[in-house]
């Protein structure tokens, strides 16, 4: 603070500050978006109308940067996908479906049904399996890694302190809350 | 490793500081009661004797440790009680004269990496068990250190003479009558034997501390030490006495700050053998501390900026499995792969609070990206309780498994800044640059370098002038 | 031909025999070469290589190691990958897909860790049971070797005796660090062994335990030892390459050596290597070390046949090339009702091993039974998804397949065969130069364990483990321990290289690592190979000396 090169370094740092204000509104521009609300989107967004399908296909909370990444490659190799999308949608309300135990029987159209499932697969696998080539979501995100998440860290990242596991076994009904 | 036991010291010295010292890690926490030598040893781990005057895998106090500091590399001394090498042939006079005035039996100066302005408040007692101590418990070691040559005019150790008139105290602790024993034992401890001053209290201009600004926060070679006074905001007004205790017991709070550097070794050698009254002694006068506030820190305290939030969602994506690095990396992109795999990809740390979160975190909320960057750097190796804290450095030792350059260790910083701590603190690959050399060079020996007659007649007319002003007060 | 660069030892290959030799020299104060072919790339881009790797390569070791066109690897994602380097034949070709790493710090990027010694009858076959061949030497001379690779590496183990590897042998050091706890399904699957005879022991391995070592970090259970270990916890040569620098030596990365050229004294004269830009360069110095390995090597001494060398250097013995070995391995998929949890710690912390001695071993193979620690959520997740899953009942079956399915493993060990042989393939790699072709078949000694001894075994043990499903792999694997290719003997007419890995034929030139290896035991081999390399060093160091 008061010695001549502390002195220095403050002024350096007024003089950057412009710019440190510029990169943190940048790198935050990209954030995630509010928290949506739970019924149907009445705005005209595309990943809005994702989210609100993908709700009912998986019971997990969602996030919506990954699932903004995933509908955009789904649209990319899926002919037609928000039109898909808003059918499952008027589907879901107009079986007033609650949860995807209750949706799925109700979709009789096998091209639905497939559409669905690669949306629940793309959330659980981080991946989508393309004609060419596979197209990657994530990985930390995928929600396979979630109902182990009580026992197995996700693979790559720390489990605990150093060796502080044991060799206690869990229960397989003891499903962590998600 | 060499470098990592002269982090506090290379600290200290950055205005010369540290001559500190403890014991080897002597059991302490009982010694108050049973004789002088046991008393001895407690005051030897209080004053962290062992820190400075241990070379890394050298015998307890046998000194040889080098402290690079802006004026040159500075070899700690022994202080066993060898007759050849050591301080075996001292009176306890002669040992109370260099403890606590910074004068050898020699009768030459000693520099004030020794921090004899803090141990000058020693009392008598104190003084004379430490001295039974190292005479009768320390075991002596003969072999002689390195000895220490700073460049020409610091080499001139008389020249301390003058900074001892305008700086030296000489006055043991006086108790304040008004307050309470325990707080008198903490202002004893913290102005006394535990120096706590001497890296936290910001310097002046020929390295003085500056008793305005009192434990107000201090740059000390790569590392910061921040501001430990009362303000809610710049300092650890917020901190209950509990959270003191155990941070200076641990070296380790969740949610708040971890001990590294110089504090690392605090807390490795000295704090965590404080006996549990000490620790609320303390924690008792440093809450009564007077606030110094930063500016800088506007009205966030460095404690509660951040929040958890994914850094993976920012790399992944269709991405090239690549067979070389990329050399113009994202902030994003180093924080996954050097930091996340440990803190976590939302930097929330480890859930049994091992790896700290880096949001919340007094490193990344600080207005100075000192620390956060000679974390990095040099990592962290904290031993307390016989449990390791550690963090491998990045490249601040050439033999680092993992080699960041400048420029990526600045981006890295900033993104952990932006993202999960204080936005507006700028972080530059010329300081990283500077940190890793060090830190700051002195002024003092640009000064002398470059103008010795000048230099010399402003220091010369600053002790008149500190004379004068003694005299008339 | 451009620089000629001088040294007093030059290294070709950057694993961890090549880094451990160069630090000892280093020590000693020589100075030090070292070529590696492939390129040089740091920790945090394999790591995110990794993560960002469709998930069904996740647990393709090679995946986040893609080669340069000059100095290729296998790959086996894809047929066509599969075929592009090693050209394999005989009966057992897929027991020979090595997945080794051509990259600065070689193999040990993604090796598990795992550090069993050799027992001392491991080393005495022939003496002992009248298969194969004994050592040059015997346990007691390998023994201060292994102990200073392991703190030479850092490995932790157990400080029971009753739990050490070899049982009823002496040990001249500790293990620098305490052992790693074990996870559930680690407990459960010794709990299981105990009760039919099989002991199932914490394995001593090249991860910081509870410590740090060397300036790296302790294991923090990441699961992630292959194919990378994220915070370099467990060694890997690669972690020694800036101290190596920091000691003076010089790494010359995307240098591949294709000759070596011996004078008229029979000494190595020099070592020439191609840069990406097929521009020849060559490389003198006193002492040259070949540390690629049982198939880098053995194909660099053949491709460098030349007048003076006609069937290769290091070769009038006609022993280079031969007497391939690797463990080769069957493995068990089996499914259970109870959970049985692997994935905590460690990807491999155990193994069982006392089923690898015994005078069975006249007959057929030892061999090594483990099972894989590996979090098996990324196989389950995948598999509860192919069976058209959703909802709650998709978390069940997903939380199902990876706490109630493992993998169980059998590794036999190997005999020197001399018709299991690498030769040069008139296949060529994207140099022009030529690929190895290995001719690989696991022998009747192998053949009759795995139908006599362990399948019986392996099933034993999954159904002990209360297993519904049992799927034992058709063929034997690989278990990427390359052995054989320069083997040690005391007889140069059989052997190419003495008891130091120093050639029979050229007193300069070395050869260490597991292609030395005289047999190859049922353990992971990479602990002989820097014990060997220690041994090697030793020789150097004392030759330069004298020399």
């Amino acid at each position: 603070m008061g010695s001549p090169c502390t002195k220095l370094k403050i002024n350096r740092r007024r003089l950057l500050l412009g710019m440190s204000a510029l990169a943190t509104a940048a790198s935050f521009a990209q954030s995630r978006g509010l928290a949506e609300s739970s019924g149907p989107p009445s705005q005209t967004d595309p990943v809005s109308h994702f989210m609100f399908v993908s709700r009912i296909l998986v019971p997990h909370e969602l996030d919506r940067f990954v699932g903004h990444r995933i509908h955009g490659a789904l649209s990319d190799i899926e002919e037609d996908f928000d039109n898909k999308i808003k059918e499952l949608q008027d589907l879901i309300i107009k079986t007033s479906s609650v949860d995807v135990e209750h949706f799925m029987p109700t979709l009789t159209d096998i091209k639905q049904k497939n559409t669905a499932m690669k949306i629940i697969s793309a959330w659980y696998s981080g991946v989508i399996n393309g004609k060419s080539k596979d197209h990657i979501i994530g990985f930390e995100s995928s929600l396979m890694y979630k109902v182990t998440n009580d026992v197995m860290t996700i693979p790559s990242y720390a489990k605990s302190a150093p060796n502080g596991w044991n060799s206690t076994a869990v229960s397989l009904l003891n499903m962590p809350s998600f | 490793m060499a470098n990592l036991m002269h982090r506090r010291l290379s600290a200290k010295l950055s205005f010369f500081a540290a001559f500190s010292g403890a014991v080897f890690l002597c059991s302490s926490a009982s010694a108050r009661s049973e004789g002088a030598t046991d008393q001895g040893a407690y005051i030897a781990v209080t004053s962290d004797c062992v820190a400075c005057h241990t070379a890394p895998d050298g015998k307890p106090f046998a000194g040889g440790l080098a402290m690079k500091t802006p004026l040159g590399t500075m070899y700690s001394t022994n202080i066993t009680p060898s007759t050849t090498f050591g301080i075996g042939d001292y009176t306890e006079a002669d040992f109370s004269r260099a403890v606590r005035k910074g004068i050898r039996k020699d009768r030459n100066n000693l520099y004030p990496a020794m921090p004899y302005t803090a141990y000058s408040k020693m009392t008598d007692r104190d003084l004379h068990d430490l001295y039974v101590y190292f005479m009768k418990s320390v075991q002596p070691v003969e072999t002689a250190p390195p000895k220490t040559s700073l460049p020409f005019p610091m080499n001139i150790r008389s020249s301390m003479i003058f900074w001892n008139i305008l700086f030296r105290n000489d006055r043991v602790f006086q108790p304040d009558l008004s307050r309470s024993e325990e707080w008198n034992r903490g202002a004893y401890l913290v102005q006394g034997p535990a120096h706590c001053g001497t890296c936290h209290t910001p310097r002046g201009f020929l390295m003085q501390e500056k008793p305005s600004e009192s434990l107000g926060g201090a740059s000390l070679g790569s590392w910061y030490a921040p501001n430990i006074t009362s303000d809610k905001i710049s300092g650890i007004g917020s901190w209950s006495a509990e959270n003191i205790k155990t941070y200076l017991k641990s070296g380790h709070i969740d949610g708040l700050a971890q001990a590294a550097g110089g504090m690392g070794e605090a807390v490795e050698h000295s704090f965590q053998h404080f006996t549990d009254d000490d620790l609320q002694a303390v924690a008792t006068y440093l809450a009564s501390v007077k606030p110094v506030h930063d500016p800088e820190d506007g009205n966030t305290s460095r404690f509660t900026l951040g929040r958890a939030t994914s850094s993976a969602d920012r790399v992944r994506g269709d991405q090239p499995i690549r067979s070389e690095d990329n050399s113009d990396m994202t902030g994003a992109e180093l924080f996954m792969g050097n930091c996340a795999s440990c803190h976590n990809f939302k930097a929330e740390g480890s859930r049994d609070g091992y790896y700290p979160s880096l949001w919340h975190n007094s490193v990344t909320g600080a207005s100075n990206a000192d620390n956060l960057i000679a974390t990095i750097l040099f990592g962290v190796d904290r031993h307390v309780s016989g449990v390791e804290a550690f963090m491998p450095g990045f490249g601040g030792r050439k033999s680092d498994a993992a080699q960041l350059n400048d420029e990526e260790i600045a981006k890295l910083t900033k993104y952990v800044l932006n993202t999960y701590g204080r936005p507006q603190v700028s972080v530059s690959g010329a300081q990283v640059k500077m940190i890793r050399e060090g830190g700051a060079k002195s002024p003092l020996l640009a000064l002398t370098r470059f103008g010795m007659a000048g230099s010399m007649i402003i220091i010369t007319l600053a002790c008149i002038r500190g004379v004068f002003r003694r005299i008339r007060t | 031909m451009l620089s000629n660069l001088s040294s007093d030892v030059i290294i070709v290959g950057t694993g961890v025999v090549g880094c451990l030799i160069a630090e000892q020299a280093l020590d000693a104060g020589f100075s030090v070469l070292m070529l590696e072919a492939g390129p040089r790339v740091s920790r945090d881009t394999i790591v995110e290589n990794y993560r960002n790797l469709p998930p069904r390569l996740r647990n393709h070791w090679n995946a986040p190691y893609p080669p340069k066109p000059w100095a290729p690897h296998l790959e086996t994602r894809t047929e066509s990958e599969g075929a592009s380097y090693l050209d394999l034949t005989g009966p057992n070709a897929k027991a020979y897909e090595q997945g080794y790493v051509r990259y600065a710090g070689g193999a040990t990027w993604h090796w598990a860790g795992i550090c069993w010694r050799m027992t001392p009858d491991d080393l005495r076959l022939k003496s002992l049971y009248g298969v194969g061949r004994d050592w040059a030497f015997s346990y007691d001379v390998l023994e201060p070797y292994y102990a200073r690779a392991e703190h030479a590496m850092g490995v932790c183990g157990p400080r029971d005796p009753a739990l050490q590897w070899p049982p009823n042998t002496t040990r001249s050091r500790p293990y620098p660090m305490g052992p790693i706890p074990f996870g559930p399904g680690e407990q459960r699957l010794t709990d299981v062994a105990a009760t039919i005879g099989m002991q199932n022991l914490p394995a001593p391995q090249a991860r910081n335990s509870g410590v740090s070592f060397d300036g790296r970090p302790p294991c923090c259970g990441n699961n992630n030892c292959f194919p990378v270990c994220p915070i370099a916890a467990k060694y890997d040569a690669a972690t020694a390459l800036p101290r190596i620098e920091a000691k003076g030596g010089k790494i010359i990365t995307n240098a591949v050596a294709y000759r070596v050229e011996t004078n008229s004294q029979k000494k190595i004269e020099a070592i020439h290597y191609f840069d990406p830009n097929k521009t020849s360069h060559s490389v003198s110095g006193k002492i040259f070390v070949l540390a690629c390995n049982g198939i880098e090597t053995p194909k660099l001494l053949l491709l460098s046949a030349d007048e003076k060398n006609p069937h290769g250097v290091a070769n009038s013995s006609d022993q280079v090339g031969r007497n391939m070995m690797d463990q080769p391995k069957l493995v068990a998929d089996v499914e259970m009702t109870e959970p049985l949890w692997t994935g905590v710690g460690p990807v491999q912390s155990s193994s069982i091993m006392n089923t690898s001695q015994g005078d069975f071993r006249r007959d057929y193979a030892g061999a090594m039974f483990r099972m894989e620690n590996m979090a098996r959520s990324t196989l389950g997740g995948l598999a509860a998804l192919e069976k058209g899953l959703y909802g709650k009942a998709l978390d069940q079956e997903i939380r199902r397949l990876s706490a109630c399915t493992a993998r169980l493993t059998v590794e036999h060990e190997p005999l020197p065969l001399s018709f299991n042989r690498l030769t040069l393939s008139d296949k060529k790699d994207w140099l022009g130069l030529s690929r190895p072709r290995i001719y690989y078949d696991v022998g009747d000694y192998v053949r009759r364990s795995a139908t006599q001894y362990t399948v019986p075994l392996l099933k034993k043990l999954a159904i002990a483990l209360g297993a519904t499903d049992i799927k034992i792999s058709p063929e034997f694997l690989h278990s990427d321990h390359i052995m054989g290719g320069t083997i040690m003997g005391n007889d140069p007419a059989d052997s190419v290289v003495d008891a130091d890995c120093r050639a029979h034929d050229h007193d300069n030139l070395f050869l260490p690592g597991g292609g030395a290896m005289t047999t190859g035991g049922s353990g992971n081999s990479t602990i002989t190979m820097a014990a060997l390399a220690i041994k090697a060093a030793d020789a150097i160091v004392g030759q330069l000396n004298h020399g």
